[in-house]
């Protein structure tokens, strides 16, 4: 397989689209499932030249009430009991839930009319990821670890960070059609990948001995069987290993005390820390999985709840980006799989809600002190600026100064890496 | 204490009349006189309802959702039955019943021996004196707790408690909302408060430890905890813990402490008996209303208590004795009943509800219901 910029037309805009690209779209789906048995036997030569750049992903999981965050209706009947409050940016007010991130809007580009019509926290999950409908392409990260895959890189392109239970919908869609070496490697409570460390008992060079054995049997067993799953294993092993050797990353105890209490105590303030270290350490790719936004009951106690950490925990990692010189190299996406509802159901929840909700993006590529889009005054349409998550893959990626028009080719064909009829959002970059 | 109330039946409880509103309601309470009913919900504005004429003042005091009130009247109070017809509306009220601000000397002179203290769900709270000719507003102060969940007043009309997100109990003088004391042991938001009648003890309950904390009101040291676990109620797909210890009362001889909520995702609300004594639980009352969840939880002197709940797009009452598993009766009210209040003249019952199509509820009753004598 390899990457290589897109030389077609450019179609900039759905308006454009045509019979060709849904073609496309369809046909990656097909190529997804095809190119699974080819993957990783084609040449592996980046066409896009190795960026420095790097993605943190904070994915609100469960799908963060719009409302009382980043577009307050305090005026409307559906407006929640939450008062707004004024920004670092003159003018542009947000919930009374994020006062830190209400100081620090004016280094964000803030997307307030996000319209993907999606409802389903798993098709939700792939979408925003994904960029796509169609199944089997790879997330975000799994596309970010392809693009940026250096031969230097010790340690996996992509993590995946979330807590044991409850997985719900947080693992849906992976690498797709890059294959196993391109999954996010998973850090599950903020350890390093279990059973990968030699129990003390066995000395080294007994478990060197067992290695080459397992190689010696997966390298026999290859030989008469379609090699897709036994590489699977290898590859994720190997990530985990090569995570292994550097636990030295997963000891937070490591960073000062202040620096532990600052980030928070909580699941959310040490995954956040963890992918400081990770990405410091030549992670391409780290997803941070906030849990718990969907809250279909008492949502205003539950976004008080996620707002209290999540707040002050982005703006000390934000800071802390930037101190450290992170932030020029680092994107961060704050997003989750949908919006709520405008209307409060007679529980006090605010159900799902795909129509128009709200992201934002700070960090490497991005304008900073932009509000985009504009909702109706009851926060139920979209009115102005409508983006949809193929939109936000093009501009990841263009924030990270990836080619979206470039094209994977799996199996010997072409297949777009971003959804060619979308297209970035040119507003919220440099 | 000598019993004021009357020898009601409450299997018998029937409507007597319902009163609009223009938001789905979560909350009522009448002052210690029996005129006004104050209500809130989901609007910045709280409703007050002469309960003879039924003419309500919408006023915009408050900066969010009232989602809880108390009362405190002097013995000399005199209480005012609901007419059972609709009575000439009142004058006018003043100007405004509105004023800002701690209490002024002005505001000092107006106090009586009916308050009425109402919270919003941004921490403000409002003392209404009522035994005038319209509620005015004795002092009005910003608590701090960011969403304020819970309030109560003391017996002896001297000290507010409130509790809300941030997990910590503050007390307040009545007087003029001043400052007493902070109380600070939970880890998590504060949901109900109680002050025990023997006048020297504040309960409070949380909702995600699911504990209910005895503190001494004269030191602010915490005495006692009692376990709820009975009220967690966790969600494993979404990780959420919808339970809680939404109401606390002590039943009329003191012996035993009882709270409410529910159990279990989808499951139906209950009640907890707690021995004031040992702090063991003893009982454990579950209802049969599907998929509900009980806000309130008042005690009427007879020796029955009833609840308030809300399930899946309906509301209904619940009436109990303590020393029964099952229930004396239910009754099916208009809508969800997030709010309950017991009519000080121990006859009456009022019910906030919600009301509007499907799922989504736009507008607001009271219900104002009658336990005919019996018992």
């Amino acid at each position: 397989m390899s990457v290589k910029p897109q030389t077609g037309p450019k179609r900039s805009t759905r308006d454009r689209l045509t019979r060709r690209h849904l073609l496309q779209g369809t046909l990656g789906a097909a190529l997804g499932a095809t190119a699974l048995g080819t993957v990783g036997q084609a040449a592996a030569k980046p066409a896009n030249p190795r960026s420095p750049r790097k993605l943190l992903l904070l994915f609100l999981s469960g799908g963060a009430s719009q409302l009382e965050t980043f577009d307050p209706k305090p005026d409307s009947k559906y407006g929640g009991p939450f008062r707004t409050i004024s920004t670092a940016l003159p003018g542009i007010r947000i919930g009374e839930l994020l006062p830190h991130t209400a100081t620090v809007i004016d280094r964000l580009a803030v997307i307030r009319s996000v319209n993907t019509g999606e409802t389903s926290h798993f098709r939700g999950h792939y979408l925003l990821q994904s960029g796509r409908k169609v199944p089997g392409y790879p997330v975000i990260g799994s596309a970010v670890a392809r693009l940026l895959e250096g031969p230097a890189d010790e340690l996996p392109g992509y993590v995946s960070m979330r807590r044991h239970h409850p997985q719900a919908y947080t693992d849906v869609g992976d690498a797709g059609f890059l294959g196993p070496k391109y999954e996010g490697v998973k850090i599950i409570d903020g350890k390093p990948p279990a059973n990968i460390v030699r129990p003390e008992s066995i000395d080294a060079r007994t478990a060197s001995t067992r290695e080459r054995i397992r190689r010696l049997s997966d390298t026999r067993f290859l030989k008469d069987r379609v090699p897709r799953a036994i590489r699977s294993y290898a590859e994720s092993y190997q990530k985990a290993e090569a995570l292994m050797r550097r636990r030295d990353i997963f000891d937070l105890e490591r960073e000062s005390a202040a620096d532990r209490q600052r980030y928070g105590e909580h699941h959310f303030g040490r995954n956040c820390l963890l992918a400081r270290r990770l990405l410091e350490s030549g992670v391409h790719c780290v997803k941070v999985t906030h849990h718990d936004w969907d809250a279909h009951f008492e949502n205003f106690h539950w976004q008080r709840q996620r707002c209290l950490e999540f707040d002050r925990t982005f703006v000390t990692l934000l800071d802390d980006f930037r101190d450290r010189g992170l932030l020029e190299e680092t994107l961060i996406v704050i997003v989750g799989e949908m919006g709520r509802t405008p209307r409060i159901n007679y529980y006090g929840g605010r159900d799902h809600w795909g129509d128009a909700w709200s992201m934002a993006f700070a960090g490497c590529g991005i304008a900073p002190g932009v509000v985009l889009g504009k909702t109706n005054a009851l926060g139920t349409e979209v009115v102005e600026g409508a983006v949809d998550a193929g939109d936000l893959f093009h501009t990841i990626l263009a924030a990270l100064k990836l080619d979206p028009k470039a094209t994977y080719n799996v199996g010997g064909r072409e297949n777009p890496v971003a959804d060619p009829a979308a297209k970035r959002i040119a507003e919220v970059l440099v | 204490m000598p019993l004021r109330m009357p020898r009601v039946d409450p299997t018998a409880t029937k409507l007597l009349r319902e009163f609009s509103y223009e938001a789905p309601l979560m909350s009522c309470l009448v002052d210690p006189t029996g005129r006004w009913c104050f209500a809130g919900g989901r609007s910045r504005r709280i409703y007050v309802t002469d309960l003879n004429s039924g003419v309500t003042e919408s006023l915009e005091d408050h900066e969010s959702w009232v989602v809880t009130s108390a009362r405190w009247g002097a013995d000399d109070i005199a209480v005012v039955s609901p007419s059972p017809e609709p009575l000439p509306p009142p004058p006018p009220p003043p100007r405004s019943l509105s004023r800002s601000g701690p209490a002024t000397a002005d505001s000092k002179l107006q106090q009586t021996g009916a308050v009425v203290v109402t919270g919003d769900l941004v921490g403000r709270l409002i003392a209404w004196d009522t035994a005038g000719q319209w509620p005015l507003v004795r002092w009005s102060i910003e608590t701090g707790h960011g969403t304020l969940r819970t309030v109560a007043v003391s017996g002896d009309g001297r000290l507010v408690a409130t509790g809300g997100g941030d997990g910590l109990v503050r007390l307040w003088s009545l007087t003029d909302g001043s400052p007493v004391r902070e109380l600070a042991n939970h880890t998590c938001p504060v949901f109900s408060t109680l002050f025990h009648p023997d006048g020297k003890h504040l309960l409070t309950g949380d909702r995600g430890e699911q504990t209910i904390r005895q503190w001494e009101l004269e030191t602010g040291r915490e005495v006692r905890r009692f376990d709820a676990q009975d009220l967690s109620n966790y969600k494993g797909g979404t990780d959420i813990n919808y339970g809680g210890v939404r109401d606390i009362a002590m039943t009329t001889d003191g012996r035993l402490l009882l709270c409410c909520g529910r159990n279990s995702y989808a499951k139906p609300g209950l009640i907890l008996q707690f021995d004031w004594k040992t702090g063991k639980q003893v009982r454990k009352q579950v209802s049969t209303f599907t998929n509900s969840i009980f806000h309130h939880l008042a005690m009427h002197e007879n020796g029955f208590y009833i609840t308030a709940g809300v399930g899946a797009q309906t509301g209904e009452l619940w009436f109990w004795k303590p020393e029964q598993e099952e229930k004396l009766a239910s009754l099916k009210v208009s809508g969800p009943a997030y709010g309950l209040d017991l009519h000080p003249d121990g006859r009456h019952l009022l019910v906030a509800q919600m009301g509007g199509p499907r799922t989504y509820g736009d507008r607001g009753t009271v219900g104002l219901y009658e336990m005919p004598p019996g018992g």
